[in-house]
């Protein structure tokens, strides 16, 4: 039976989980070898990618884009990050943050594929759009 | 005057101030393959089946382009695009309305051309309704419903003596192409005129110069007063092929709520089915038999089924659904025609033989049936109906068997004339739809042998001037019309009237 990468990565994570870096290498190594051997190697971008997804989905992490007009204050992302930890349930939430002027203010939360819109931009097309209803 | 201006100026800021645009979260995905009319988008949980899927792209025209979530799977989504899908790029984000896909319906929408979404296409104008159907909904239940009593006049004189429609049947006309398939149901759709009928055109991949003609026809005819009709052309992408009858379907459905009467055609179901294996086939769903997919019969039985005669506890409307099937050089056993026969209520089958002997509409009498039968007929024409399927049928078993000799006697002979004149009665030119009264009148004086003296060639003309005099001298036309029977006086006068009209003609074949 043929193995997806989806599979590859859940391994992976259930062997690495609770290991100490030293004996990771290794167990790399070996899959790398596994790899090799099922003629699968070229599925090794794919297996990172769910990899990713794996690991923030067992350890409760979820990768935020947070976009804004201007550059945040700490204090504000330490807001964003309290509001995305009681909203999603989960237990760390890694913000990345990013910059389009184009927005005239407010922030837009993008986490797994969810989208939060609070720019001024979209409330502003929404308000056009009632007025002219 | 200030004051006025004063009182906007404040309510525009009232408004302002409470205004409050609210925050929701939307659901997305993005785009990770797309062509022929599919995108495949990763991401998009908690999506539903057949839910509108919104891109974030803008077709050349500026509109927004929308998709229906067709497949639900593992790690993406298979979407069919309705319109342009070349404007959509790998990486785009789609987002989900949570809206079952909708078209618009309502009084506004009769008389005018609309493409499957329900936007108008005819230049007229765009269709402001306040009410929206989902395209999908499942059939009325056994409950709601009620067995088939009330006629459909379809005006075609074969049709409505030998194989009867009634309110609320599914009646399958199926055929070769280029034996006057469409031509029946635009006549049927032309004889609603003043019968409470609301009607539903459904071109499903027509040529869209057909579908101009119809239109003229329909618009000549005065039948675009209560006709709307619901178009997707050659060249329009298969998802809105697909979806275009059911859309019709949730268009007539509106009136059907409303306690009315609708009749639909689809034309054609073949092209539906050819566009539904095309979008399953690019979704990957396995092939089957004609590699149609598995659930193809599913795909005519739930659309079919949502015909339906409701009792007067649920408004006493009704659905009549036409659905065309073109077949391949005659076979009615490939996959998709014996899948509807079974499905309808009854078949219209139209012949080559026929058509090029130049019976039209070339009704095979023999394998039309209706099985609803008589009990959508008025009781005038159920008694003469139910004699001229009997000499029609005779004639069909004699006239194979008197090519053999020519010894015959008197009795078989006899009944060849009378069925050379039943088959001449039942030719009709197209556009020419005739009265219920008009045809019981015709079938009358063939049954009880007033035409038996006219010449074959005649009968049309012969038939022509008695309709032309009974409606010039009398109301018998639309005495029956009304009463739905011949009772005595009727009948004294008919009989009358017709021995008058022979009276004065000189074609007539003297007695031997």
């Amino acid at each position: 039976m043929k193995i997806n990468s989806k599979q590859y990565a859940l391994a992976l994570y259930e062997i690495a989980k609770d290991k100490k870096k030293n004996e990771i290498e290794l167990m790399i190594k070996n899959l790398v070898n596994v790899l090799i051997a099922n003629n699968d190697i070229s599925k090794v971008d794919e297996i990172m990618n769910e990899f990713d997804k794996v690991w923030n989905y067992k350890e409760g992490v979820v990768d935020t884009t947070v976009l804004s007009a201007k550059k945040l204050d700490e204090k504000t992302l330490e807001l964003l990050n309290k509001y995305l930890l009681g909203k999603l349930e989960i237990k760390k939430v890694d913000i990345i943050t990013d910059i389009d002027e184009k927005l005239l203010g407010g922030v837009i939360l993008k986490y797994g594929d969810k989208i939060l819109d609070g720019s001024i931009k979209t409330k502003l097309n929404n308000f056009k759009s009632r007025l002219k209803n | 005057m200030s004051n006025t201006k004063d009182f906007i100026l404040e309510q525009l800021k009232t408004q302002i101030d409470n205004y409050q645009g609210e925050l929701k979260e939307q659901t997305v995905g993005t785009v990770i393959e797309v062509g022929d009319g599919i995108a495949r988008i990763s991401g998009l949980s908690e999506v539903m089946m057949s839910e509108m899927i919104e891109f974030d792209t803008k077709d050349n025209s500026g509109k927004k382009v929308f998709g229906v979530a067709l497949n639900l799977e593992e790690d993406s989504v298979g979407v069919i695009i309705l319109g342009n899908y070349e404007s959509i790029k790998e990486g785009d984000t789609a987002i989900a309305t949570k809206k079952i896909l909708e078209v618009p319906v309502g009084e506004e929408m009769i008389g005018r051309v609309v493409n499957s979404l329900g936007d108008a296409i005819d230049g007229k104008g765009d269709i402001k309704t306040s009410t929206h159907y989902p395209i999908e909904k499942i059939a009325p239940g056994v409950i709601a419903r009620e067995s088939v009593f009330e006629p459909v006049q379809t005006g075609i004189k074969a049709i409505d003596s030998m194989v009867p429609i009634g309110r609320g049947q599914r009646e399958l006309i199926i055929g070769d192409r280029q034996l006057g398939k469409t031509a029946i149901a635009i006549d049927a759709i032309i004889n609603q005129k003043g019968q409470n009928m609301k009607c539903v055109y459904v071109a499903i991949g027509q040529k869209e110069s057909k579908v101009a003609g119809i239109v003229a026809k329909l618009e000549e005819h005065g039948a675009m007063e209560y006709t709307t009709i619901v178009l997707t052309g050659a060249s329009d992408p298969a998802a809105l092929s697909y979806i275009a009858p059911y859309s019709g379907c949730a268009i007539a459905e509106y009136f059907l709520d409303k306690g009315e009467d609708v009749l639909i055609v689809y034309d054609d179901l073949s092209k539906h089915a050819v566009s539904y294996r095309e979008i399953s086939l690019l979704l990957r769903r396995p092939p089957g038999r004609e590699a149609y997919p598995g659930d193809v019969f599913y795909l005519h039985s739930r659309l079919l089924e949502r015909s339906c005669k409701l009792n007067k506890d649920n408004g006493g409307g009704s659905i009549t659904a036409l659905p065309i099937i073109e077949t391949q050089a005659g076979d009615v056993s490939a996959y998709i025609p014996t899948n509807v026969i079974s499905i309808t209520d009854g078949q219209i089958y139209l012949e080559p033989d026929l058509f090029y002997q130049g019976n039209r509409p070339a009704v095979n009498a023999g394998l039309s049936v209706s099985r609803v039968g008589s009990a959508a007929q008025i009781k005038a024409m159920k008694k003469v109906a139910g004699k001229i399927r009997l000499e029609a049928a005779q004639y069909r078993e004699l006239a194979a068997f008197a090519q053999f000799g020519s010894d015959l006697d008197k009795e078989t002979q006899k009944k060849l004339e009378r069925g050379a004149r039943v088959v001449e009665l039942f030719k009709q030119d197209q556009f020419a739809p005739l009265l219920v009264g008009k045809q019981v009148i015709s079938f009358y004086s063939l049954i009880n042998g007033y035409m038996d003296d006219v010449p074959v060639e005649k009968i049309v003309e012969f038939e022509k001037g008695l309709h032309e005099k009974i409606e010039n001298n009398t109301s018998i036309i639309k005495d029956i019309g009304i009463k739905g029977e011949i009772d005595e006086n009727i009948e004294k006068e008919l009989i009358k009237e017709i021995k008058d009209y022979k009276s004065t003609l000189e074609y007539l074949i003297e007695n031997k």
